[in-house]
């Protein structure tokens, strides 16, 4: 049997380097409840909130062997994602990926209603997200109001870039909010990517059933990559190209 | 409060995967009344979530504690198990991780379905470099019970003519799946070194067999194949089983203890209800145990005396052993914003690079003595998956904005990876145990687990590490990931869920807790037929051994309950 996805620890799932973990302490993200966070108070930069309440979620998961054409596409905890928190993840999203003339933004397939079933889960992980969002923005807030004088949601397309440079790439005082915007922006991506928008924009063609043999590639995609081959020097004859005669 | 199901049964096979599932099987087809008890559920055909696009599932079906493997992950299934907890030594190597999947068909519901046969040598390691013993059998001997189960379960593939490497024969060998564009690559670049790569034999049906269909090239079989082309005992075996009007299946039932009279011999198992605890009792003139290497081990420990059934060898729960891997991913610009196509196919990998270094290792010209496969994925095969989209995203810092759109769909299809999977050789480090300061939540002490991988697998590693990098760079590659310390990118022990080895068959009762029928050497009705009874555990992946073994040991079984030694 192949490895594929055991017990996929957060740090794995997102690809996060051991160092990077340590640097951010993203570990404690698994922790359901609000540890307080002493930040040193540096000029221009708000500290991270220490006295934000997240909601703690009771409710079960969808359980070991769960019945999935009842269950459908959210899980069946009661969704507790405010308002508020939706508008501001929706303007976080549409800033990773803007949507094009081709492709929606975020925020047209729903990237809300998808942290809201996130957020809502009653899982360590998702736990931990609740509590980035809860204080995440918190912190974006205050952040916006020293910087612009506006919230999060007030600024404009540029103002809010700054903010999110700022924000990436952030260290010391800045390590939490480096934290939130990477957490965030791989949710954003893996979010997007996994719906038939996402795909689309991808060019990923989806398989559909096929009657017969598996083709193997397209006469397009099989030039391309016999061009290759040989551009490389290697042997093109005597591979198995195509279905089984 | 106590349940007795039956009392009538000739045999009761404990655990429904690839051994147990042929055992029923074959028990059945030859006239023997067989009780199969399953710890998980049933899963109707009809119910397996085959289509279902991750977005319709929760969280994009990502693995959490309920679902460790993820949403659609077929089973109960998992590294970590609610009530079911077991604990690990700390190593140099790591916690020992054990992946249990309970539904009826067990792992074979889960597992990558590549299928080769194990060849000459494989049976002979004790001669060739003495760390560990022979088989109690040769490939000649076995090579029927090869056919017979190949028939059976239907295998796709081409035979690559290498004489370590034992082919199958053609008119039970369905046609091979055709390589796709990325493979295609990678079998020129392996090849131009002189690195055999052929398509690969796979338990995945290209033909119709039986009641079973050809493969349709659209849904993952990790979560099951309602139409069994990709095979699985839960709808190849024990459907087959079934017709006979001889199997009796018992679901959600955590077999604990194998039960024996005042003559030594087992009478049955006592089992707990999964769903109301309650225990019960199967009666049986002989038992076979097939629910896994180590579960297997924990119900032998878990019976007879302090010491355990079946264990005057003092060897249950020893030699385990697990498949290292290793994982080398390369980016290969020329294969960036390639055509698209669909790349699908029968979504588990359709080549393979066989181990070439059989006479070097013969000669003693490297510094590790056992040999390891390569597999080969990614490119666009796989739907674009929540926890692999960041590393789409990543190769330029953390960008974001209107250019990470472009970035993405370029990269899309230009990471090839090569997956590593060795053998192991057994050691004294690595083993399971009972633990009796924890119990699992029916009361009964759980499994402990001690694992170390030594120089002979990190040095395995160094070579894959080397070889991996040669066939990526020849491809015009460039490598990205799993180079490194071989301690720090080795898999994890128990990750390839490739553990064998704690019930070794042999012919030496003082060394080996079975016979080389499987036939516990201490009782006398008693027989193991998953992979705790192979004496090692070559790279090439164990279901097709195990079910061979066990097609071969139920004959055995079945002839002595017929001629009343039993």
């Amino acid at each position: 049997m192949t490895e594929l996805k055991i017990g996929i620890p957060p740090q794995r799932l997102f690809g996060l380097s051991r160092r990077r973990l340590m640097q951010i302490g993203v570990a404690a993200l698994a922790a359901p409840a609000c540890a307080p966070q002493i930040s040193k108070p540096v000029a221009g930069i708000a500290p991270w909130p220490t006295n934000i309440t997240t909601p703690v979620v009771t409710h079960p998961g969808y359980g070991v062997f769960p019945d999935y054409f009842e269950i459908g596409e959210t899980g069946p905890w009661p969704k507790i994602l405010g308002e508020m928190h939706k508008r501001q993840l929706e303007k976080f999203s549409d800033l990773i990926l803007p949507g094009t003339d081709t492709a929606p933004a975020p925020s047209e397939i729903d990237i809300a209603g998808f942290f809201d079933d996130w957020t809502s889960a009653p899982y360590p992980y998702m736990s931990g997200t609740r509590q980035l969002v809860h204080e995440g923005f918190a912190w974006m807030d205050a952040q916006s109001q020293i910087d612009f004088g506006k919230s999060w949601l007030e600024l404009n397309t540029t103002e809010a870039t700054q903010l999110l440079d700022a924000m990436k790439d952030g260290e010391g005082a800045m390590a939490q909010p480096a934290n939130m915007f990477e957490h965030l922006r791989k949710l954003v991506i893996g979010a997007y990517y996994t719906t038939p928008e996402g795909e689309a924009d991808l060019g990923h063609v989806s398989p559909v059933p096929i009657t017969g043999d598996y083709p193997g590639p397209t006469g397009e995609a099989l030039d391309h990559i016999r061009d290759l081959i040989v551009s490389l020097d290697l042997d093109f004859d005597g591979l198995p190209v195509g279905v089984p005669s | 409060m106590t349940n007795v199901v039956n009392e009538d049964y000739d045999v009761v096979v404990v655990g429904s995967g690839g051994g147990g599932g042929m055992a029923a099987y074959r028990l059945t087809a030859l006239g023997v009344k067989v009780c199969l008890v399953e710890q998980g559920p049933d899963q109707a055909p009809e119910d397996i979530p085959m289509f279902q696009h991750e977005s319709e599932a929760p969280l994009r079906a990502i693995g959490t504690p309920d679902k460790n493997w993820g949403y659609f992950d077929n089973g109960i299934c998992g590294t970590e198990i609610a009530g079911q907890p077991y604990t690990s030594d700390s190593s140099e190597s790591g916690d020992f991780v054990w992946y249990r999947a309970q539904v009826v068909g067990g792992r074979t519901n889960h597992y990558a379905r590549h299928s080769p046969r194990m060849g000459p040598y494989d049976f002979i390691q004790g001669d060739l470099d003495g760390l560990s013993p022979n088989w109690p059998m040769t490939y000649a001997e076995m090579k029927p019970y090869y056919d017979a189960t190949e028939a059976v379960v239907g295998i796709s593939g081409v035979n690559t003519g290498l004489p370590q490497h034992p082919g199958t024969p053609e008119d039970i060998l369905q046609p091979a799946i055709a390589p796709r564009a990325y493979e295609l690559l990678m079998m020129a670049s392996a090849r131009k070194l002189n690195i055999p790569s052929f398509q690969r034999h796979n338990a995945i049906l290209t033909r119709n067999l039986g009641d079973r269909l050809a493969c349709f090239y659209a849904t993952p079989c990790m979560r099951g194949c309602s139409i069994g082309a990709a095979f699985s005992s839960s709808t190849s075996l024990i459907p087959l089983a079934n017709k006979t009007g001889k199997l009796t299946i018992v679901t959600r039932a955590k077999v604990c203890t194998v039960e024996t009279g005042k003559d030594g011999r087992a009478t049955g198992v006592t089992f707990v209800d999964t769903g109301t605890s309650v225990e019960g009792r199967i009666k049986a003139r002989a038992v076979v145990l097939a629910a896994s290497a180590c579960a297997t081990a924990q119900i032998l420990l878990t019976s007879g005396d302090d010491d355990g059934l079946a264990n005057s060898s003092g060897q249950v729960g020893r030699n385990l052993t697990d498949t290292p891997g290793l994982r080398v991913t390369g980016h290969f610009p020329a294969l960036e914003g390639r055509p698209r196509y669909d790349e699908f196919g029968a979504n588990m990998d359709h080549i393979y690079m066989p181990w070439w270094g059989y006479e070097d290792q013969k000669a003693s010209k490297m510094d590790f003595p056992r040999g390891y496969h390569i597999e080969v994925g990614q490119g666009m095969r796989d739907t674009p998956a929540m926890y692999s989209m960041h590393q789409y995203s990543d190769t330029n810092g953390l960008s974001y904005g209107p250019g990470l759109r472009d970035e993405i769909r370029r990269l899309w299809g230009s990471f090839v990876y090569l997956d590593g999977r060795g053998e192991m050789v057994a050691n004294d480090r690595s083993y399971c145990a009972l633990d009796k300061t924890m119990k699992n939540k029916w009361g009964y002490p759980v499994l402990r687990f001690s694992f170390e991988w030594s120089d002979y697998e990190y040095n395995q590693i160094k070579h894959m590490q080397k070889s991996f990098t040669a066939i990526i760079e020849r491809a015009g590659g460039t490598v990205i990931g799993g180079l490194g310390d071989p301690k720090d990118v080795i898999s994890k022990p128990g990750g390839m869920v490739h553990e064998v080895g704690t019930t070794r068959m042999g012919t030496d009762p003082d060394a080996t807790v079975c016979n080389p029928y499987g036939q516990t050497w201490d009782v006398d009705n008693l027989y193991v037929m998953d992979g705790g009874v192979m004496p090692t555990n070559p790279h090439k992946n164990p279901t097709l051994h195990i079910m061979a073994l066990a097609y071969r040991n139920s004959e055995d079984l079945a002839r002595r309950l017929q001629q009343r030694e039993i």
